[in-house]
C-alpha cells in the first residue's frame, strides 16, 4: 500500500470512528442489565439464606447424631473403667454365694408354718444381713426365679406317693409308702418354684419328735 | 495499569466517576448497585460499538451488550483485577459472545446499522452525503473481513487501543496483532479499490466469516 492509500484509509477509519462514537445504546439495555443485577442480588441473598439454612440443618443433624453417640461411648467407657468394688451396689449383690442351705436330715425340721399353720417366709434366708456377702465380680442371676424377693422356703411333710403326683419329682419307687419332708421354694402366688430337698421320714424319728 | 483512571471513550463523569475500576468492582461485589451502574455507564458504549461493528447488527449489539454485563455481574467475584483491566475483560467477554452469536446465526447477518444522526453542520450537503456513503461502504467492507482481521481493525483503528491491549484481549502475541492489522488494512484498501471500479454497491446480505 502506498502512503496515499494509507492516508485515505486512516482518514476513512478516523471518520468512521468519529461517527461510531455517537452511537447511542438504547436505554432498554441499561434497564435490562440493572434488572438482571437486582434479580441476581435477590437470588444471591436467597442462595445465601438457603446455604445458611442448609448449614444449620446439618448442624442439627450432627448434634442429634453425636449426642447419643457420645452418651453411649461415655457409658461404655464408664463400665469398662469402673472399679469392681461398687459391685455390691448391684441389684443382686445381696444374694449370698457361699452355697446352698442344707437342712440336716437327722434334725427335726421346724417350719414357720408349724405354729400358725400358715406358710411363713423364711426370713433368715433372704433378709439375713449378719454375714457379709462374698465380694464377687459376677452378677448372680437367680435363674429360674424372676423375682427373688418373693420366694419363701416352705417345709412340708407329705406322702411319698404324693411327691411325684403333686410336685412331679421323679421317684425310684413312687408307689412305696411312707412320708417325706420336702423343703420347697414357693412364690407369692403360691406356686412352687423349686424343691430344694426331700428327706425320707423315719418312723422312729417321727415318733420321737412327737409328730 | 490503567484501572484507576477513566477510559478515554467512556461517558461523562458521575458521583462515582473518580472511583477507579478496582474499587468499583470491589464495591459492586459487595452488592453496591450504584457501583455496578457506574461500571455499566463507563463501558457500555465501547462494548456496544464493538459488538455492532463486529456483527453489523444493532439488535445483536444490544443483545451482546446486555449479555456481557450480565456475565460480568455473575462473575464479579471471579474477576481478578491484577490479571487484566476491566475494559480488557469486558472486550474479551463481548468478543466471545459476539463470535458465538454469529456462529449461531450461521455466519450470515444483515447490515441493519443506521447512520448516526449528523450534528447540525454548515457544510455542503453533498459533502455530508458523500461522507455518509463512504462510511456505509467502509462498514460493509469491515463486516466482510474475516473476523480475525475485523476485530483487530475495530479495536486498534476505531477504538484506539494499543497493540498490547488488543493482544491481551485476543490472547495472541503483539506481533500477531500487528500482522493482522496490516493485512486487514491491505484488504480494506483492495476492496476500496475494487469498489471504486464498480458503479453501484448493492445493499443486502453480507457474509461475515467468523
Amino acid at each position: 500500500m502506498s502512503d496515499r492509500t494509507d492516508g485515505c484509509i486512516d482518514a476513512a477509519l478516523q471518520d468512521l470512528a468519529t461517527a461510531d462514537a455517537r452511537a447511542m445504546v438504547p436505554s432498554t439495555v441499561k434497564a435490562a442489565v440493572l434488572r438482571a443485577w437486582d434479580v441476581e442480588q435477590i437470588a444471591g441473598s436467597a442462595g445465601r439464606l438457603e446455604r445458611n439454612h442448609r448449614v444449620h440443618a446439618w448442624r442439627n443433624v450432627a448434634a442429634w447424631a453425636l449426642v447419643p453417640t457420645a452418651v453411649a461411648v461415655g457409658a461404655v467407657l464408664a463400665m469398662l473403667t469402673r472399679d469392681p468394688a461398687p459391685a455390691r451396689n448391684l441389684r443382686f449383690s445381696s444374694v449370698r454365694t457361699e452355697g446352698p442351705i442344707h437342712v440336716p436330715a437327722d434334725q427335726p425340721v421346724r417350719s414357720p408354718s408349724d405354729e400358725t399353720g400358715v406358710p411363713q417366709p423364711a426370713r433368715h434366708f433372704l433378709t439375713d444381713t449378719r454375714r457379709e456377702p462374698i465380694e464377687s465380680g459376677y452378677v448372680i442371676v437367680p435363674e429360674p426365679f424372676s423375682d427373688p424377693t418373693a420366694l419363701y422356703v416352705v417345709r412340708v411333710r407329705m406322702a411319698r406317693a404324693a411327691l411325684a403326683a403333686t410336685l412331679g419329682m421323679p421317684m425310684i419307687d413312687p408307689d412305696a409308702e411312707g412320708l417325706v419332708d420336702v423343703e420347697m421354694l414357693v412364690g407369692d402366688d403360691g406356686i412352687t418354684r423349686s424343691v430344694r430337698s426331700a428327706t425320707f421320714v423315719h418312723e422312729n424319728a417321727d415318733q420321737g419328735a412327737g409328730r | 495499569m490503567r484501572s484507576c483512571r477513566n477510559h478515554p471513550q467512556m461517558a461523562a463523569p458521575t458521583p462515582l466517576g473518580d472511583t477507579c475500576d478496582i474499587d468499583l468492582v470491589r464495591r459492586a461485589t459487595a452488592g453496591e448497585r450504584d457501583a455496578f451502574a457506574e461500571i455499566y455507564r463507563r463501558y457500555h458504549t465501547v462494548v456496544y460499538r464493538f459488538a455492532r461493528m463486529m456483527s453489523g447488527s444493532e439488535v445483536i449489539a444490544e443483545d451482546v451488550t446486555q449479555e456481557t454485563f450480565t456475565t460480568l455481574l455473575r462473575n464479579l467475584e471471579r474477576y481478578i483485577p491484577g490479571r487484566a483491566e476491566l475494559s480488557t475483560y469486558l472486550y474479551g467477554v463481548a468478543r466471545n459472545i459476539t463470535r458465538s452469536r454469529l456462529r449461531r446465526e450461521r455466519r450470515f447477518v444483515r447490515l441493519h446499522i443506521n447512520e448516526e444522526t449528523e450534528p447540525i453542520s454548515t457544510r455542503d450537503p453533498s459533502t455530508v452525503l458523500e461522507q455518509s456513503r463512504q462510511r456505509r461502504q467502509l462498514r460493509r467492507i469491515i463486516a466482510e473481513l474475516p473476523s480475525r482481521y475485523r476485530e483487530v481493525i475495530i479495536l486498534c483503528a476505531l477504538h484506539g487501543l494499543s497493540y498490547a491491549e488488543v493482544a491481551m484481549i485476543l490472547g495472541t502475541p503483539v506481533g500477531t496483532v500487528r500482522s493482522r492489522l496490516s493485512r486487514g488494512r491491505r484488504a480494506i484498501a483492495d476492496r476500496l479499490r475494487e469498489l471504486e471500479e464498480e458503479p453501484v454497491v448493492p445493499a443486502g446480505v453480507t457474509r461475515c466469516v467468523v
